[in-house]
């Protein structure tokens, strides 16, 4: 069955000052509650793309659908397209104009006219998720470039948008952030938000696109899933783009008769997975949900039952401010659901703390190690106490 | 981060929660006062009354940035002071001499204008400063809103003041990228650098205007900037205090008129 189709463009095209075209004739497809990465090199119209989605563009030929409905671009039509479609661009500079943080958050959610009770709530929400919830009488200016780029990722949760449109989100981060960022986007994928990244980052693409679109001059080269445009290198660097490392590492060893391509992992978990005896992994992953609170003891006393000296993993926003409030020791503060994997696949036993909306992600990534890659981890949930 | 002195001084500021719209009277009356008055006590007066008030706002600590405007302001008004001085007819002649050939004179009417005058402006100084410190820009352009002063206006002062700090950030950078290139190395170079980083600040506000463009239609802006966290609302007692304070220091005035007699 097809999957349901949320932004469409047909035949799009489009140029600036009556300039060179900036896109030529774009079909794109883009489906419902899918982590989907339009990939290009610099000045490909990825942005242009970008801003034909939620109508600040309007295109010069062709049509942008949005649930198979036409774009309304009266005021009215736009504002409530806005309302569905979030942007987050890649300078926070350029859309950040509040003063203070929760000013800046609320300026969205306030916009769109909503009771008080429910900004107050949305902003208190979008804030806890990004972790600036203690800056959020801070001025702006006085923020950091990683801060201000959470405030921006926060002023488009606070929209609670359908869709969440994000240019370049890990350019200029460190690679903390860009993990906490990834698994925030992983997370409202998994609670139904459809979510497009724009990036030339193909390590990023590779790993977590489930849906790949390539943009090259202004034209749409490729759609699909990833390892279809990654194996064919000519195509990749006429693209201005290069193949993944963890991808050329994966063909190479099949060039030193070290296995097959197939299945591709896309992240170390999987090569691993890939590289170790297929079977039931040596350690075991203790799941341990977060709410609210989380104490030393209580890992302690999960790491006593285990047979080695166990791994700890804090994963999800809440759970990191839960084990720091708590002051608890961890081995992993962020990528931990991979690095507990990773882990147990590596004969450690692992604990991860974690948001309790998370679980469904760490399940999914247990039940793709095992489906695709032959490897199965053991799990025990534990109980907070 | 030294740019952004004054706005920490205003976030900090111990009188920030005061009604925006209540200190903004006030300090009108205290100004109007201060200028309608013939006696230089009503000056003097509102000047301690600024001085205490820019004072409790600092939490008595003078940022550099505030100590640099008003040293800047005093020499300004100073230097008018003295043209006044020696411009201005009066009845009777105090001083008359020459220098380097040039003839001048100080009579008792330049000297009792130049005083009035750099009293009234230092006075109305600490009393603009003492709201300047105390009331961010956003507090500002709400009170003019409940003043019913045109939306179009409080929005530019907004957009403005977030993007004065972007373009001063920009600066700094640039200022930054041209010392290392050598730009400033001899007076030639100072000043051939400063000229083009001018430029390029202006082409770069132009650059942020279309961003900025693009993100305030992205994030549904409809032409007003909401308030989230509102200031403190004027209350009777800010309409009160101003109004007191005018009539008290109108009192003072007619007291105290003569009491401090200059060039008689």
């Amino acid at each position: 069955m097809d999957p349901e189709i949320i932004l469409e463009t047909q035949n799009l095209e489009y140029s600036y000052h009556n300039k060179d075209l900036a896109l030529r004739d774009v079909s794109i497809k883009i489906p419902k509650g899918k982590k989907t990465i339009l990939l290009g090199a610099n000045g490909t119209g990825k942005s242009t793309l970008f801003l034909h989605f939620n109508g600040v563009l309007k295109p010069k030929k062709g049509k942008v659908l949005y649930d198979g409905k036409e774009l309304d671009y009266s005021s009215k039509g736009l504002s409530k397209l806005r309302s569905k479609i979030a942007v987050v661009l890649q300078n926070p500079d350029d859309q950040i104009f509040s003063t203070t943080v929760e000013e800046d958050v609320a300026f969205g959610p306030m916009n769109l006219g909503l009771p008080r009770e429910e900004v107050e709530k949305r902003v208190e929400e979008a804030l806890f998720l990004v972790n600036m919830t203690e800056y959020r009488s801070r001025p702006s200016q006085q923020l950091s470039f990683g801060q201000r780029k959470r405030v921006a990722f926060a002023g488009a949760l606070a929209m609670k948008p359908e869709v969440l449109i994000m240019d370049e989100p890990t350019a200029g981060l460190d690679p903390q952030m860009t993990h906490e960022l990834m698994e925030l986007t992983d997370e409202l994928v998994h609670l139904g938000t459809t979510v497009i990244i724009s990036t030339h980052d193909v390590a990023m693409a590779y790993s977590w696109a489930e849906e790949l679109h390539v943009l090259q001059n202004g034209r749409l080269v490729f759609s699909g899933n990833s390892e279809e445009f990654f194996i064919d290198p000519v195509k990749v660097h006429l693209a201005g783009l290069s193949q993944p490392v963890l991808f050329e590492i994966n063909a190479h060893l099949e060039s030193l008769g070290k296995g097959k391509q197939d299945p591709y992992p896309r992240n170390i978990t999987q090569f691993i997975s890939k590289l170790a005896p297929s079977g039931t992994a040596p350690g075991t992953l203790h799941l341990l949900p977060v709410n609210g609170t989380l104490k030393q003891e209580w890992i302690d006393s999960i790491i006593k039952k285990c047979s080695n000296k166990a791994r700890v993993g804090i994963s999800g926003t809440g759970a990191r401010i839960a084990a720091s409030v708590g002051m608890v020791s961890a081995d992993y503060v962020f990528n931990s659901i991979e690095n507990c994997l990773t882990e147990a696949i590596l004969g450690y036993d692992a604990v991860i703390c974690y948001d309790e909306c998370l679980e469904g992600i760490i399940r999914e990534k247990i039940s793709n190690l095992s489906k695709n890659f032959g490897m199965d981890i053991k799990i025990v949930k534990e109980v907070s106490s | 981060m030294h740019n952004h002195n004054i706005d920490e001084v205003v976030y900090n500021s111990r009188m920030l929660n005061w009604s925006p719209l209540g200190k903004f009277i006030l300090v009108i009356f205290l100004l109007v006062a201060s200028l309608l008055a013939d006696s230089l006590v009503v000056p003097i007066v509102v000047f301690v009354i600024g001085a205490s008030l820019l004072f409790y706002s600092t939490n008595f600590k003078i940022p550099k940035i505030v100590g640099l405007a008003l040293g800047g302001a005093a020499l300004t008004i100073f230097v008018g002071c003295i043209v006044i001085l020696f411009v201005t007819a009066g009845e009777n002649m105090l001083f008359q001499g020459t220098f380097l050939g040039i003839g001048y004179s100080i009579t008792d009417g330049g000297l009792r204008l130049a005083t009035l005058v750099l009293v009234r402006s230092i006075a109305g100084m600490t009393v603009m400063l003492s709201f300047a410190t105390s009331t961010p820009v956003p507090y500002l352009a709400h009170a003019m809103r409940q003043v019913h002063i045109p939306k179009e206006l409080s929005e530019l002062v907004i957009l403005i003041y977030r993007y004065s700090f972007l373009l001063l950030e920009e600066l700094h950078t640039m200022w930054t990228a041209a010392s290392c290139r050598l730009g400033f190395h001899g007076l030639k170079n100072r000043f051939r650098t400063t000229s083009k980083i001018a430029v390029g600040l202006f082409i770069r506000s132009i650059d942020i205007t279309d961003r900025a463009q693009i993100a305030l239609q992205c994030r549904n802006f409809n032409g007003e900037f909401p308030s989230y966290r509102l200031p403190k609302n004027i209350s009777a007692v800010w309409i009160a205090v101003p109004i007191l304070s005018f009539i008290l220091l109108y009192l003072l005035n007619i007291c105290t008129r003569g009491w401090i007699i200059i060039g008689a």
